[in-house]
């Protein structure tokens, strides 16, 4: 009966493995982008919104260099030439062009914007129109009009010339229009911009987009015979590597940490099946929290996979507690030895949640994933502790008896002198080192460090003078129409600026649309200026210019129809545009993009424009990380508050409450203080580290505590075992390459020893006492 | 008998020269001859086949636009390269200007080395100013593609060709007729590009160099304010 039993959970229990991880394999579809896990899905801020939309177009470019230096222009020119055409005609690529103006050809939209030039002019229409009806602006009209017609392409400048006359739209638009991207001419490089139709963060198809572009290079360069240089950066560049990296940490962090782990119980149970077991459980345990992450987002970050798996360091406990207790015990006493320990387990867990449930309230969305999977990957180990481990352990024929002792500790390394030395020395390090504490928000010390390709990036964008990413100035208003008039204020403060050399470029909606009031101040200015005297003044300027003055349309009055953001949707220009102008229900907000800048004084400078920004994406986030950290120390204060209560409700008295967190708190409390003395800067991170470790340290004054088995000895060996398990996995985070992960592992793991080490000394009296 | 045989060779030497002489002034007949038979020869196909670039040529040009918006006709000279990628118009006079105009694009530089016109062209070097021009040089459709765009018609006599091509569908930015003519066998030296309203455009080539000294000459070419080719 107890062996068909066996067999029938054995089923249970292989079918449930198998069908866990098939899923967990098949179906998680992992992502690497920091952005997922630490930004906000349903951003309160249209900056975000801005910045996202700005980064998921600039996500998908790529900026191509060729470098030259020794071969002569024309051929440099046709291998650069039969590239961009080789890529322009590749299925991954949308577009390939050499500079933002490129994207929208001027001599096009110029004849759209031709009759309304008038009333698009200026900035600052009273001044503008004087010096152009001056007899030196009407003469400098002329020469530039001959030098139209005398350009590359007269028969359109001819067909401007019937609607705008003085050509005032190719004035405006060279002094205002698309300064952001032109990349400057350099004769040992060749630059230019390649679009791919994917997100730059779908990676594999990026990393085949990179093999067959270089691949495209080397062909042509083996045609041409002539060496050049290809060097490319961009987005997907940067996601590429980082997934390879995440990739490289996943597989390092878990071959180290399985490789420890299993020697490390090898070494302690002196059973190879047993180290198996213990393999398999955390296996299953990983896979069911993964997939039901995935089911409830949808994806899984590869932050919260990495963080999820050392959760391995909590589920292992409840596994290895149970083989210790039950494994020692006969084949027909094991459920019963479960069942001793059950209670202190549930307890155990019970806390780890709550602290996890508190996390996932500070708004991170990584956050939230990480309780998610925390809460199935502990409930997970948890059912296979109590419902078939014992099985498992007579299936298998496992009999653990581990050879680890650390007794002695319990009947030496505390006696009364000590423990006085030890709690001086804890005070000292505690009250000396909080205070110190720094805490950072700067979300890039979490990203990878990829110096090279960093190098690289700079390189190449210093060729370019391009809208920086997640740089610009947001002008809001209620309407279309005072957004407007904002940013054309926010404009004239830009154009000093630029004169002092403190703003390189910048990208605005004007001059290719402008207020009502701008274009009506324009119309007014001109046609209270435009008298005979002006007409006759142009004449005898055209004629000075060697131009046919009669041939040529009169000056008229600028017309009261004014170009509205409706005339423009359609145009080649719309897609450029619209990514400027922010359109909702209650107020309408335009986009500024800048050039390399010096922040403090253009924050300066708006101060007094209503409605005017400067946003900078990393420091909105650095900003919203530090309010999330803050959120996150008060919700996990209140988490300890809720675990104290459930431990006061379940002793029915707060002081044994008390008694079994504070080996936990203490562990804390000194890395908080060795932090602060050590000049450590703890981050979100180190906060997520620190809760693990308060997760796992309770647990091991639960187990030391309830003491389930009723054999002191047993329970310590086994949290023995448990607190190496975890330290030597969680030290394998070390090996990765990502910083976050560094920051974990030097938390948890001193966290977790040291909160083991305060077990005896905090609760040894307890036990003497039972 | 030595003055004899002395007075034979010389007669002999004589007699030898007058024959080269002879066969020099039949050769002097041959040449133009064989571009008569050559010219004669030419056709429409041929012709294209011909004008194709193969090789980088570098030519001095002379440029006359004849505009009514101009007082008088403007004039301008320099450096005209066409390579099998590019063509290249390096003005020197009377003000110096470098356009450049690639399969995608046309990049005029202006004497202060600033960019004063970018176009980005819709088709291989459909330069609008030039289109005609540049479809007999980069063009690869042959007859076929030129005669959906133009009407031909390719006239000889035995010193000249004149390839005449007037636009199916004129349109005002564009030129609604081109001349395009040379010596019989040689590449053209002279281009006239007619536009709608009565404006037209003159050009004379004179071939400089071609092959690698051309693509030499080409890569010296940089903007208005460096090196310029032989400076």
């Amino acid at each position: 009966m107890i062996r068909s039993l066996h067999k029938s959970r054995l089923g249970v229990f292989l079918l449930l493995a198998v069908v866990i991880v098939a899923l967990a394999i098949l179906r998680t579809d992992m992502r690497t982008d920091i952005r997922d896990f630490f930004f906000p899905g349903a951003a309160v801020d249209a900056g975000f919104r801005v910045g996202q939309q700005q980064a998921g177009q600039l996500a998908r470019r790529y900026i191509v260099s060729i470098t030259h230096a020794g071969a002569d222009a024309a051929t440099a020119r046709a291998l650069v030439d039969s590239l961009q055409q080789a890529l322009s005609g590749h299925a991954a690529v949308s577009r390939v062009w050499s500079g933002l103006s490129s994207d929208v050809s001027m001599l096009d939209q110029l004849q759209r914007y031709a009759p309304h030039a008038t009333q698009l002019y200026s900035l600052q229409p009273q001044l503008a129109i004087g010096d152009v009806f001056s007899d030196a602006g009407l003469q400098a009209r002329a020469v530039f009009v001959r030098q139209a017609l005398l350009g590359p392409d007269p028969q359109r400048i001819k067909a401007l010339l019937a609607d705008d006359p003085l050509l005032l739209g190719m004035d405006v638009f060279a002094r205002h229009g698309m300064q952001t991207d032109s990349p400057p001419r350099d004769p040992e490089t060749t630059t230019f911009f390649v679009e791919t139709h994917h997100s730059g963060l779908d990676t594999d198809m990026q990393a085949g987009f990179q093999r067959e572009l270089q691949r495209l290079f080397t062909d042509l360069q083996a045609q041409q015979g002539t060496t050049f240089g290809l060097e490319y950066t961009g987005v997907p560049v940067f996601s590429v590597a980082i997934k390879e990296q995440v990739s490289g940490d996943v597989h390092r962090i878990a071959l180290f940490s399985m490789l420890a782990i299993a020697l490390l119980a090898w070494l302690v149970f002196r059973s190879l099946r047993a180290v198996l077991l213990l393999g398999v459980l955390l296996l299953v345990t990983v896979a069911f929290a993964a997939s039901l992450s995935q089911w409830v987002f949808g994806y899984v970050h590869g932050l919260t996979l990495a963080l999820g798996a050392t959760l391995t360091g909590v589920c292992i406990d409840y596994f290895i507690h149970g083989m210790v207790h039950a494994g020692s015990a006969n084949i027909s006493q094991r459920q019963q030895a479960i069942r001793r320990i059950w209670p202190a387990l549930l307890t155990a867990a019970a806390t780890t949640l709550i602290g996890y449930v508190a996390l996932s309230l500070s708004g991170y969305p990584g956050l939230q994933q990480l309780a998610v999977f925390a809460v199935a990957g502990i409930a997970m180990a948890l059912l296979l502790t109590r419902y078939f481990l014992a099985d498992l352990l007579s299936a298998m024929r496992v009999r653990v008896e581990p050879s680890l002792d650390l007794g002695l500790l319990l009947e030496t390394a505390y006696r009364r002198r000590g423990r006085v030395l030890l709690a001086i020395l804890a005070s000292v390090v505690v009250v000396l080192g909080i205070g110190r504490v720094e805490w950072r928000d700067d979300m890039g010390l979490l990203s990878m460090e990829m110096e090279q390709l960093r190098d690289n990036d700079s390189r190449i964008r210093a060729r370019l003078s391009s809208a920086e990413p997640g740089r610009f100035v947001l002008v809001a208003g209620k309407d279309m129409e005072e957004a407007l008039q904002r940013g054309e204020a926010v404009q004239r403060l830009l154009l000093p600026l630029q004169a002092d050399g403190k703003l390189d470029g910048f990208a605005a909606v004007y001059p290719w649309l402008a207020s009502q009031r701008l274009q009506s101040d324009n119309a007014a200015a001109w046609n209270t200026a435009l008298d005979d005297d002006v007409r006759a003044r142009w004449h005898q300027a055209l004629a000075q210019a060697g131009l046919n003055a009669d041939l040529f349309p009169p000056l008229s009055s600028a017309t009261q129809a004014f170009l509205s953001a409706d005339d423009l949707g359609g145009s080649a220009l719309w897609p450029l545009l619209s990514q400027q102008l922010l359109v909702e229900p209650a107020q309408t907000m335009t986009v500024i993009w800048l050039s390399r800048h010096d922040p403090g004084a253009l924050v300066a400078a708006l101060q007094g424009i209503a409605g005017a920004r400067y946003f900078s994406q990393k420091d909105s986030l650095d900003t919203l990380s530090a309010n999330y950290r803050k959120r996150a120390v008060t919700l996990l204060a209140w988490g300890i508050v809720a675990i104290l209560l459930m431990l006061a409700v379940r002793y029915r008295s707060i002081l044994p409450a008390l008694q079994v967190l504070s080996p936990a708190l203490l562990a804390v409390l000194l890395m908080l203080g060795l932090w602060g003395l050590l000049a450590v800067s703890p981050g979100i991170l180190h906060l997520i580290g620190l809760l693990l470790a308060t997760a796992i340290c309770a647990d091991y004054g639960i187990f030391f505590f309830e003491n389930g088995g009723g054999n002191l000895q047993r329970t310590f060996q086994a949290i023995s075992v448990s607190a190496l398990t975890t330290a030597v996995s969680f030290a394998c985070l070390g090996a990765a390459d990502t910083p976050a992960l560094h920051a974990l592992a030097w938390t948890v793991a001193p966290g977790v020893l040291l909160g083991f080490l305060l077990c005896p000394l905090l609760l040894h009296g307890h036990n003497n006492r039972r | 008998m030595w003055k004899i045989a002395s007075r034979t060779s010389c007669r002999a030497a004589n007699s030898r020269s007058f024959r080269l002489a002879g066969y020099l002034w039949w050769l002097s007949f041959l040449v133009p001859v064989s571009s008569l038979v050559h010219a004669a020869d030419e056709t429409l196909d041929t012709l294209l086949t011909r004008l194709q670039i193969h090789k980088t040529q570098q030519l001095a040009y002379r440029e006359t636009r004849h505009m009514q918006l101009l007082s008088e006709p403007w004039q301008a000279s320099g450096e005209l390269f066409i390579a099998s990628h590019r063509l290249v118009i390096a003005q020197r006079e009377p003000q110096r200007s470098l356009t450049e105009i690639t399969a995608t694009h046309l990049q005029h530089i202006n004497a202060q080395n600033e960019i004063v016109t970018r176009l980005v062209l819709k088709q291989p070097f459909a330069v609008p100013l030039l289109k005609p021009f540049l479809m007999l040089l980069y063009g690869s459709g042959g007859v076929g593609q030129l005669q959906r765009v133009y009407r031909p018609e390719l006239l000889q006599d035995r010193t000249r060709w004149t390839l005449r091509l007037a636009a199916v569908a004129p349109t005002d930015d564009q030129p609604s007729a081109m001349t395009l003519s040379g010596a019989a066998g040689r590449q053209p030296d002279s281009l006239v590009l007619e536009f709608a309203d009565g404006d037209f455009t003159e050009w004379q080539f004179t071939p400089l160099a071609s092959g690698s000294e051309a693509d030499a000459a080409l890569a010296a070419v940089r903007a208005p304010e460096d090196t310029w080719p032989d400076e």
